[in-house]
């Protein structure tokens, strides 16, 4: 069995691949400069709600299939074994929560033109200290998943220039032609880029599925090996697993679906039609992607066992790399593969910057700072604000070089908050009593238990960030809904309760 | 707040309250003419699904007994995986339906009364 992870080396091929993609995305993002309608917050952050089924869906799949589930997800797989399948029913579960709260806020985003997720806070509850946190927990939420697509972009192109380019290099290489083509175009060139990058990785998932199945004994030698080395990662989860399994099911399932990124495509579609089709599809999607990268992450724990949890983010690189010497035409197909990757990532981080870009400049500084803005300083505070977080993140990605810490870690600090927000999406659609006041002190007091379980196992005070197998996340959202519904139904009706629309 | 904007509110955007809301403005408009939740079959569909997906029910016999290269218990969260892909799939297909947009694309032309915040 070989323990040794091997070296990759692409060539020049694959660096001429790199750039020619570069290049097309830089023309797309000019494209989209070229189309714009107007100067508005809608046209740039919205792309003018004119995407059809092709572009909605291959953006939101792009969108929702980052560097984190090629690279992190297969690194997950690989320290947690066969257990971790339960990632393929998470992501298909985000699909089924859209169905939840999707068509009401489709139609009531259609109805009142909002442009971010916590327009629809400010309308349905009218606080402002719950849009405040709101927009503080999501950006919190999507500059961690931006930080995670800058450390998998410094991975990606490392891998692919065979180490001619360091971590950081590739990091700002990427950067820096994400931020021009987004600065140029907005929400239509990020969509059309998404677009290009959905493509790729469609093909490329494709690719290394047929790859994984048909080379070196495929699943049945890898099961084998596995069962050589670790048999218990084949078996099934124990009481506590089982505990942990619902606990992810809940928080990935309702955290994932309330990316910001991705309830702003909701608002960009250019009708229902469009949207219900792309959302049709990407139900299936985690059959093909979700599940590949588990299937990387188990063949990769049956031939390098023993790395390390840092190593585990790169089993994707050393699985597809293994193969890159056994003929041209396979060398071509891996070198797509890790375009697809580097694709992933950019369109994912490209999405959640421009996200954090619309609440910053919607939902703080025009709403408290200058209400008097014009669309135009607006979109220049946004852009510049935008630049100013990648700044600080690329630096905290360098920082993250120095540190044991893997991709995993972001990924659970990100969702533990967002997840807070579910109540006002999932009861907020439907419970016309519920009052701002519930939903404020239900998401304060789901954020501090989180903090508090998760503080506290950081610092030692004790054992675990999972007590009784249940993510802290999943502790506060607990508490959230139970003070939600709580206060709802115990304080007195000022009106007759009308319990839906 | 926002009762003495109610007689205009057809006609505004958010962008127009400033600090007024109008609540029943705001209800009027939310109900699609179907969804998925109006189906009374569909969330217990869904929950019962996720409940055979997580291998709570398994005799430990199974252990980590193969087919096809992974173990057998991961096949039936496979398998469950596809049959919630399918309902959710049908959900948004079939079980949800707008009402407002069988004009076409409203939204896209900002001269519309969709676009403008009026019923259409």
């Amino acid at each position: 069995m070989n323990t040794s992870v091997p070296e990759v080396t692409f060539g020049p091929g694959a660096l001429a691949v790199l750039g020619g993609y570069l290049v097309v995305m830089l023309g797309l993002g000019l494209l989209g400069r070229l189309k714009q309608r107007e100067r508005s917050l809608r046209d740039f952050y919205l792309g003018g709600s004119t995407f059809g089924f092709a572009v909605l869906f291959l953006t939101l799949f792009a969108t929702q299939y980052s560097g984190n589930t090629l690279l992190g997800f297969a690194g997950r797989s690989y320290v947690q074994g066969a257990t971790y399948i339960v990632s393929v029913t998470f992501m298909i579960l985000v699909i089924t929560v859209f169905m939840i709260y999707a068509p009401r806020l489709f139609r009531l985003a259609r109805r009142f033109g909002y442009i971010t997720p916590t327009d629809f806070v400010y309308h349905r509850f009218g606080s402002h200290p719950l849009r405040v946190l709101c927009v503080v927990l999501l950006c919190w939420g999507l500059a961690n998943y931006v930080l995670e697509q800058l450390v998998a972009m410094g991975h990606g192109v490392e891998a692919i220039s065979g180490g001619r380019m360091s971590f950081m290099q590739g990091v700002l290489l990427l950067v820096g032609v994400m931020l021009i083509y987004e600065s140029l175009g907005g929400m239509r060139a990020v969509a059309w880029t998404d677009a290009v990058q959905g493509t790729l990785l469609l093909c490329g998932c494709a690719v290394i599925l047929y790859t994984l199945v048909t080379a070196d004994g495929g699943l049945a030698a890898a099961s084998e090996g596995i069962r050589a080395t670790s048999p218990e990662r084949l078996e099934a989860p124990d009481a506590r697993g089982l505990r942990t399994w619902v606990s992810t099911l809940l928080m990935l399932g309702l955290g994932v679906a309330l990316y910001p990124h991705a309830v702003q495509r909701i608002f960009a579609a250019k009708n229902e039609i469009s949207l219900r089709r792309s959302l049709g599809a990407m139900a299936f999607m985690p059959l093909g992607t979700t599940l590949l990268a588990f299937l990387i992450g188990f063949i990769a724990l049956s031939r390098f066992p023993g790395l390390s949890q840092l190593e585990s983010d790169k089993v994707t690189i050393y699985v597809l790399g293994g193969l890159i010497d056994r003929s041209p035409v396979m060398y071509w197909l891996i070198v797509m593969v890790f375009a697809a990757v580097v694709a992933a990532i950019m369109s994912t981080a490209d999405s959640a910057l421009l996200s954090i870009g619309s609440m910053f400049t919607k939902d703080i500084y025009k709403s408290y700072f200058r209400r008097e803005a014009s669309a135009r300083e607006m979109l220049i505070v946004g852009k510049t604000f935008a630049w100013g977080i990648m700044a600080i993140l690329i630096l905290m990605a360098w920082v993250s070089l120095e540190t044991e810490s893997s991709i995993w870690v972001l990924i659970e600090l990100k969702l533990e908050f967002m997840v807070q927000l579910s109540p006002v999406f999932m009861l907020g659609v439907y419970w016309r009593r519920m009052p701002a006041s519930a939903v404020l002190t239900g998401m304060v007091l789901g954020t501090l238990l989180t903090l508090v379980i998760w503080c506290g196992a950081a610092f030692d005070v004790w054992a675990t960030r999972s007590p009784w197998g249940v993510g802290a996340g999943v502790w506060g959202l607990l508490l959230n809904y139970g003070v939600c519904v709580g206060w709802t139904v115990l304080r007195p009706a000022r009106r007759p309760a009308s319990v839906s629309a | 707040m926002g009762h003495n904007a109610r007689s205009v509110a057809n006609t505004k955007r958010l962008s127009d309250y400033e600090d007024e809301r109008d609540q029943d403005a705001f209800w009027e408009a939310i109900r699609p003419a179907d969804e998925p939740l109006r189906h009374r079959w569909f969330l217990p569909a869904v929950v019962l699904i996720l409940v055979v997906s997580v291998p709570w029910y398994l005799p430990s016999s199974v252990g980590g007994r193969l087919a096809a290269g992974l173990p057998v218990w991961t096949w039936i969260t496979i398998a469950c995986g596809l049959a919630l892909a399918v309902i959710t799939s049908f959900a948004s297909l079939r079980l949800w339906r707008d009402g407002a947009d069988e004009g076409g694309d409203a939204a896209s032309d900002p001269e519309s009364p969709a676009a403008s915040g009026e019923k259409p």
